[in-house]
């Protein structure tokens, strides 16, 4: 199964512009929990709270958030529309100083801490859609045959609604803790970690996996804090300040002890707004989906315990500033692969029952018939795979004022051991003649991999559309490249799609600022020239009602440009979402 | 060998001429900084406590610029007269312009030469052909304390008086270069990356764009732009950005440049001299933070004062320009621009941006600061009938600042 990429989301650019919302992605252990009890807490202390300026405070507290309903219409063709979400958000921040100078809340003195803050992030969330069940069936990839319609939301058991309608959890709980008398600074808790200097392309900024079920197509409409996963993770920064003629130098690190998931997946029909698939293991002799080898889930859990001996994830990183501007880092992360930086491996590795040529299994009819069994018995010959991987990456920026008046940004990491799927190494199985005959599984073989890109942001005075406001434009271009030979690499979408050596993704939008600053318009568009030029073009426009009450409205287009049959891209563009053109209605009160 | 003669020579010789280094006259000195020691100025009708007002502004016609006395006259706001307030400058910049002032030049390109510390030009001859660049340099150098924390409320005011945008920020800008010794410590501790001042701007509220915050170096070197960077919390990242001053903030019509009146490069420009006035001006501010009223709330209303000004223009050397001339009506005992007028290619009058500056000893922990602290900013577009209003919470001068303060590793765990 390939995770289609959904890592091309421009809520970055957004956020140059200063205009998304701050939101968290849920991880797939806490999905279930009654989110009731801590959100009527949350309303009844929020709005009991004595109000000062912006937020609400609390002796050394402070609460700040917002209360956030969305509605996703998805139009395949102009006059065909159906709603497949109506999500309502609540989002808390609580955060209070709990060591200044060197005292713990004025009370107790620890002298060997400067200070510490403490974060959390809480967030609500109720999908209405899982009640009220509107919509046809939906459309699955490649959106063509008599099997293109699959699964509505009526479909889904009671179990299967109540488990997904409603989120509750504190996504990130840290503290950061500065030691007083050395330059060393802790964050300590649930948290993320981000480096690179991309928009969102996934290269260096993989620490945490991304979580596909929150909005599989809301390219630029969601922001990354949406997305990714956070970790229970010790971060360290040691900031060395002047080193000979760099300035601004520091070494950070982090370990991720344990508790660490690959990117999570969303099937239909309970995930209409994640990706067009319905779950791949579905039929099973036994009842209900097929298992994996050795308990391994997919989207979830290798062949692994969750310890710091078998799963644990560390990354360090050197960043500094020569006295020319040119600001750069050096990276080296140790993680397992998540799945979800675009590229097409595989996180299912086909696992023959027995080795052709043993005492057991003498003939290929032996191996065959081993899996067959085991089929049988409601497991497939796979395991979900999330092997480990090194990476090595560099980030750079620099900003020239004088020639281009732009910033241009790079970064690049090259990757040892990634997995794909060997056509190879099929794994067999009985049909109804006894014949072997390939499953669809493969086994894996490892690749080594490098991706890449190279940015250029400029803030461009357009008189004519708007006189008083730039235009913040920003362009990417993103290529990958594998080194072996990927005739033998099965992709993962379909049995049609190709590994290819080369894929190049590129990107541009713009956004400027009018009314004001109550209307915040974004354009972009994202293009894959491999794959018949597939392509994604979004607007999006918030607009400030009152400075605390905001209403959002965006369209995404997917669309392959004079080309009407399937296209294997995992990009998440026009080949993959093609049929999936939406519209978004989001209206946020924040406080 | 020779070479270390010739080292040692000119080594004595250079100290010699240090110390024997021309100073700049007392009573210039006397002059610039203590204009209102001995005596405060007054006008006929002016006395303190009267009020200026739509149906009372006689009085001051000949002591406001005409774009000014209009609004009153037309009713758009009113205020009381206060007796003139003593504001001078901290005693080391004061003492480093005597000591410094007169070997400072202005060289081909346009830059300082010679200039250390201190006011670079106290002397204003109208004759001069570089007196209009001369007071550009001395607005930028004047006396801003060697750190400015400022937690303040930005708001986008339309005349409805419905707050458009409302934007909570924490300001800091401390300088590394060209600042006096004080109290034995020297400040100038960025002198080698040629950084005159680090400027942060950390935004607290609304949520949507809590703890986004930017971070300026403005270079002592005039033609070096400056170097600028972004964190925004959903990225958690911290880039790099190129800023350009002509541009809006929030499309308000008040440009990046416009804070404190003027904060861009002066090479852009072309200064004038038009001369020395005694004004009204909303200065001595006696409270912590700076009150407005009147026509939708978007002027000073605590009690102005007369001072001694000087009126500069500068007009943009770059066509295009949201702006054809800016009039900057500067205080002269504390170089700070009090109010600037706009004006729009045309030469319309378009816009006036109050600064707004207080007594330290109303402002809770300066009272011993020795700066006009900062109480607030209205830009008023008139043509746009919409107001720009930034209002103090609280301020803190000369308050240390940790050495890694605006590292970019703390900027990211400070964004979190």
């Amino acid at each position: 199964m390939r995770i289609a990429n959904c890592e091309l989301r421009i809520a970055d650019w957004c956020q140059m512009f200063l205009r998304d919302n701050y939101r968290c992605p849920l991880p797939l252990w806490e999905r279930g929990r009654s989110a009731l009890a801590p959100l009527c807490l949350a309303l009844v202390s929020l709005f009991s709270l004595p109000s000062a300026h912006a937020d609400f405070t609390y002796g050394p507290f402070s609460l700040t958030g917002n209360v956030q309903t969305q509605q996703i219409f998805r139009h395949p063709e102009p006059d065909k529309w159906s709603i497949i979400q109506q999500r309502n958000t609540l989002r808390l921040r609580l955060e209070t100083d709990w060591i200044k100078e060197e005292q713990i809340f004025d009370t107790v003195a620890v002298p060997w801490l400067r200070s510490a803050h403490f974060v959390g992030l809480y967030r609500g969330v109720y999908d209405s859609v899982y009640d009220f069940q509107p919509g046809p069936r939906h459309e699955v990839f490649p959106y063509r045959g008599p099997n293109r319609l699959d699964g509505k939301f009526s479909d889904l058991t009671q179990g299967a609604a109540h488990a997904l309608r409603f989120e509750s959890i504190f996504r990130e709980v840290y503290s950061d803790i500065e030691f007083a008398g050395i330059p060393l600074s802790l964050r300590v808790g649930r948290q993320m970690v981000v480096w690179g200097e991309s928009d969102n392309l996934r290269m260096l900024d993989r620490t945490n996996a991304l979580d596909f079920t929150w909005h599989g197509g809301g390219l630029g409409v969601e922001t990354w804090d949406d997305l990714r996963i956070p970790y229970w993770t010790i971060k360290g920064l040691y900031s060395f300040g002047r080193v000979g003629p760099l300035s601004d130098v520091f070494l950070e690190s982090y370990w991720v002890p344990g508790r660490w998931v690959p990117a999570k997946l969303g099937f239909l029909p309970g995930r209409a707004w994640s990706f067009p698939f319905t779950h791949p293991f579905v039929g099973s002799p036994t009842g209900g989906n097929f298992k994996l080898l050795d308990d391994t889930v997919l989207g979830r859990q290798g062949d692994y315990d969750q310890n710091p001996g078998e799963n644990s994830q560390v990354g360090v990183r050197i960043g500094a500033t020569t006295p020319r501007g040119f600001t750069f880092s050096l990276n080296y992360l140790y993680q397992r692969i998540a799945q979800d930086d675009g590229m097409n491996t595989t996180s299912l590795r086909g696992r023959n029952q027995c080795l052709l040529e043993t005492v057991d299994c003498e003939t290929a009819f032996d191996v065959a018939l081993h899996n067959t069994e085991l089929i049988g018995n409601g497991i497939l010959p796979a395991e979900a795979y999330y092997p480990y991987v090194h990476t090595l990456g560099i980030s750079a920026s620099y900003a020239d004022d004088t020639y281009t008046q732009g910033v241009v940004r790079m970064e690049t990491i090259y990757e040892f051991g990634k997995p794909f799927a060997d056509k190879r190494k099929p794994i067999l199985f009985l049909d109804e003649n006894n014949v072997p005959i390939p499953s669809g599984l493969f086994g894996v073989k490892k690749s080594d991999a490098w991706q890449a890109f190279v940015g250029f942001d400029r803030p461009t005075w357009i008189r004519t559309l708007n006189r008083r406001s730039t235009f913040f434009l920003t362009t990417q271009l993103f290529w990958q490249y594998i080194p072996e030979g990927t005739s033998r690499f099965q992709g993962q979408l379909s049995a049609t799609d190709k590994v290819r050596n080369w894929e190049v993704v590129g990107t541009i939008a713009a956004s400027t600022t009018y009314l004001k600053g109550t209307l915040l318009p974004i354009v972009f568009l994202v293009i894959d020239p491999i794959n018949h030029y597939n392509a994604q073009f979004t607007w999006i426009l918030d607009y400030y009602i009152t400075p605390r009450l905001i209403l959002k409205l965006s369209q995404s287009y997917f669309f392959v440009p004079g080309f009407g049959g399937q296209v294997d891209e995992g990009w998440g563009l026009g080949g993959l979402f093609r049929r999936r053109d939406e519209t978004v209605i989001r209206l946020t009160y924040q406080f | 060998m020779k070479r270390l003669m010739c080292g040692i020579v000119c080594g004595l010789l250079s100290g010699s001429w240090q110390t024997g280094q021309a100073e700049v006259a007392d009573t210039i000195i006397q002059k610039m900084f203590h204009p209102y020691a001995a005596e405060k100025p007054t006008a006929a009708g002016l006395a303190p406590g009267t009020t200026i007002s739509q149906d009372s502004w006689e009085a001051a016609k000949d002591y406001l610029p005409p774009e000014i006395l209009d609004k009153i006259k037309a009713g758009d706001f009113s205020f009381t007269v206060q007796e003139t307030t003593d504001l001078p400058v901290s005693e080391a910049y004061i003492e480093a312009t005597k000591k410094n002032a007169e070997q400072v030049k202005i060289s081909d390109d346009g830059e300082l030469e010679g200039y250390v510390a201190g006011l670079p030009f106290p002397v204003f001859d109208p004759a001069d052909p570089q007196v209009g660049l001369k007071a550009a340099w001395n607005l930028r150098y004047r006396d801003f304390g060697d750190a400015m924390q400022i937690w303040n409320v930005f708001r986008l005011i339309p005349e409805s008086g419905r707050i458009d945008r409302e934007i909570e920020n924490y300001y800091v800008v401390a300088y590394g270069m060209h600042r006096p010794m004080a109290n034995g410590e020297n400040p100038n501790k960025w002198e080698r990356d040629g950084v005159l001042f680090k400027e942060l701007f950390h935004i607290m509220s609304p949520f949507d764009l809590k703890n986004t915050i930017t971070l300026r170096h403005r270079h002592a070197r005039d033609q070096d732009n400056d170097a600028n960077w972004l964190y925004t919390p959903s990225a958690r990242k911290i880039r790099k950005t190129i800023v350009k001053h002509e541009d809006a903030v929030y499309d308000s019509g008040y440009l990046n440049e416009d804070a404190f009146g003027f904060w861009g490069y002066v090479r852009g420009y072309d200064w004038k001299f038009l001369g020395e006035r005694r004004l009204l001006a909303p200065i001595g501010v006696k409270a912590a933070a700076a009150s407005f009223g009147g026509r939708a709330n978007w002027y000073p209303t605590d009690p102005w004062e007369l001072r001694d000004m000087l009126v500069l223009e500068s007009t943009p050397k770059t066509s295009n320009y949201p702006y054809g001339k800016r009039v900057l009506y500067i205080d002269r005992q504390t170089f700070v621009p009090i109010y600037t007028l706009l004006y729009d290619g045309q030469g319309q009058y378009q816009r006036i941006i109050f600064e707004l500056y207080g007594n330290p000893k109303y402002s809770p922990g300066n009272e011993q600061v020795r700066v006009p602290v900062f109480v607030g900013e209205s830009m008023i577009d008139y043509q746009d009938k919409m107001g720009v209003i930034t209002t103090i919470t609280k301020a803190l001068y000369n308050s240390p600042l940790p050495d890694d303060f605006f590292n970019l590793d703390k900027i990211v765990a400070r964004g979190q």
